[in-house]
């Protein structure tokens, strides 16, 4: 019998003496995987995110910056109003090379509407964000007039959504970006016009409150601008010539970006600590958790010593116990995190508040493969050192301490 | 070339004062017959059978195994002579647990680097000899003190080694198996195996070829 036979049998057969070191792997993997996951979740979502801004600046009516920053990031209903012909002014400054209103409108918590989220009106003659990023799948079925949901929307079974009482197809779908675009709505500003109407119906006013007839109210009122910079320009210099000549606030893309990423190092670090902390704390309290076992069966040792089972066997079926207890301790843990992190990414999405994507099944492999690493590399140590304290016992004391 | 003892001494201290526990003790353990030691507890005789084993250093004198003197040897070298030549049978429970009786009777092979030609048929009459074929697949929590005992017996005979020293081989048989397990050691000797046994039986000191007593650390010949 070879020792890793003999260590796969003690194992299987609850022999080693090793269950709680074997769950206090099953918590580091669980640890690692869960963490590194989340973190590269985060990663992910602010790339998409940088990628689907798709505008350099935003232009928003003054104090709704914070608003602005809710809606993409975490797709946060916001509703506001500025007036349209500070288009033609923007498109004016120099630098800028495209210009594009939004219209943004919250649905209602109420049965008049599906889901309560947020409804954003683009302009399909100037849009240059939205329409980019329709599922290929749904490019030639979408026509002007559907609406286009994000990726999260879930519509219902005739495929339509309803809003202020009035049902719209859904004609497309956006690729998922891990973003608050997930969660929001997208319509043309002739759609957006009879959400509108009807919205007032509701009690609910965009634009002038006093305004008699939406039919034509987005060529009088949008909720921002969005900004592209030609090639050359400084996207801080032409940010500021705008704010000059446009009495609202003003949002850059990297800013945006830029309190992601800060958000995604301060979660990253948290992470990075928990998983050090974790590390070393459970190597070394399962250093003294294999010592205890180790010193549980002394006369197992005696009776290997006995038939010729050198220092260095023993030291060997330690150290592969441990290493075994550890890699099954990690499989386990990964295969807890995955029940506990996949079925429940949606909510540790809502709750983090960022950018958040699963990464793919090759990141997953690697991410599995990362924590089974770190959690076998936390049972190095105390498989030497217990290894160690076992062969280095005389073969006679081991006898003797057997018999008691 | 037997195991021989040259006037071995070892003292042990207890509670403060020493004393003897194999007083230049001179004797040998020859192929092809049954040595047997006999004594009271605390005689020596344990003591004894695990200094020739190489487990435990004397004080003083020599032991020789094939003419090499092992406690000149190296730890690991010691090591390799009991895989390699000696198969003990201890006094106390000596099965692993998590292992069945039929891979704890395997297991003695595990160390031995130059493997010795042990047949499916020595397996069977060793077995078979022991009353163990019903017990291969049991673990040793589920067997009584004399099948854990017949089943650490298979394991140092089924390495088919030079030597075999046993320590109460029939310490928790009954008469039946005692008779069998002695049967057993004859066949064996009767091949050329050294057989040393520790034992209070007069029943297997009746088998044995050569006898000796123990007291207080001295060994006589009977």
């Amino acid at each position: 019998m070879r020792i890793k036979d003999i260590a796969f049998k003690k194992i299987k057969n609850g022999k080693t003496g090793g269950a709680v070191a074997f769950l206090f792997a099953i918590i580091l993997s669980f640890t690692v995987f869960a963490g590194m996951l989340l973190a590269s979740s985060i990663s992910i979502g602010a790339g998409n995110l940088k990628q689907r801004l798709g505008a350099d600046i935003a232009v928003v009516p003054k104090g709704q910056e914070s608003n602005y920053q809710g809606i993409i990031l975490n797709g946060e209903p916001v509703e506001c109003s500025f007036e349209r012909k500070y288009e033609g002014v923007i498109r004016s400054v120099e630098g800028v090379d495209k210009v594009t209103p939004v219209i943004y409108l919250a649905s209602l918590n109420a049965s008049c509407c599906s889901v309560p989220i947020q409804i954003i009106g683009y302009d399909p003659k100037t849009d240059f964000v939205t329409t980019p990023w329709i599922s290929d799948e749904f490019v030639d079925k979408f026509s002007d007039g559907n609406l286009i949901a994000g990726n999260n929307i879930a519509v219902d079974d005739e495929n339509t959504l309803t809003f202020f009482g009035r049902t719209y197809e859904v004609g497309a779908r956006l690729n998922k970006t891990g973003t608050g675009m997930d969660k929001s709505v997208y319509v043309s500003f002739d759609v957006m016009e009879q959400l509108i109407s009807d919205a007032k119906e509701k009690g609910i006013s965009f634009g002038d409150e006093n305004a008699g007839d939406t039919a034509s109210i987005t060529e009088e009122y949008v909720s921002a601008f969005l900004v592209s910079v030609k090639e050359g320009y400084s996207v801080d210099n032409v940010a500021g010539n705008i704010m000059r000549q446009v009495p609202g606030g003003v949002v850059q893309s990297k800013s945006l970006y830029k309190t992601v990423t800060n958000g995604i190092a301060l979660i990253s670090d948290i992470i990075k600590t928990i998983t050090y902390a974790m590390f070393i704390s459970i190597t070394l309290v399962t250093v003294f958790l294999h010592l205890y076992r180790v010193g549980t069966r002394k006369k197992e040792w005696a009776i290997y010593r006995m038939m010729g089972g050198s220092r260095n066997w023993i030291l060997g079926l330690i150290f592969t116990e441990t290493i075994a207890l550890s890699f099954l301790g990690a499989v386990v843990g990964i295969a807890l995190g995955a029940l506990i992190y996949f079925p429940f990414s949606n909510l540790i999405s809502q709750q983090v508040k960022l950018p958040f994507y699963l990464p793919g099944i090759t990141g997953i492999i690697l991410t599995a493969l990362a924590s089974i690493a770190v959690t076998m590399l936390s049972g190095v140590l105390p498989g030497i050192i217990a290894g160690e304290s076992a062969a280095r016992t005389e073969c006679y004391e081991l006898m003797r301490e057997g018999e008691n | 070339m037997p195991v021989v003892s040259e006037n071995v001494v070892k003292e042990y201290k207890r509670r403060g004062t020493s004393f003897t526990a194999v007083d230049d003790v001179s004797f040998t353990v020859e192929e092809g017959k049954i040595t047997a030691i006999m004594g009271r507890s605390g005689s020596g005789k344990s003591t004894l059978l695990n200094i020739l084993s190489g487990m435990i250093k004397p004080e003083r004198g020599l032991v020789t195994i094939d003419g090499k003197k092992i406690f000149d040897e190296s730890v690991r070298s010691r090591d390799r002579l009991r895989a390699e030549k000696i198969g003990i049978v201890p006094q106390t429970h000596s099965l692993v647990s998590g292992l069945t009786s039929y891979e704890n009777i395997l297991l003695q092979k595990s160390f031995a680097l130059e493997k010795k030609e042990s047949s499916e048929d020595s397996f069977s009459e060793i077995v078979g000899a022991l009353d163990l074929k019903d017990l291969l697949d049991a673990y040793p929590g589920n067997l009584s003190g004399g099948e854990m005992k017949r089943v650490s017996i298979a394991r140092a005979l089924f390495g088919n080694l030079k030597y075999l020293f046993a320590d109460e081989p029939t310490g928790e048989l009954d008469k039946d198996n005692s008779k069998k397990v002695m049967e057993l050691f004859r066949t064996e000797a009767d091949k050329g195996k050294g057989i040393l046994i520790v034992t209070h039986d007069k029943l297997a000191a009746d088998m044995a070829d050569i006898v000796y007593t123990m007291e207080n650390g001295k060994l006589r010949l009977l």
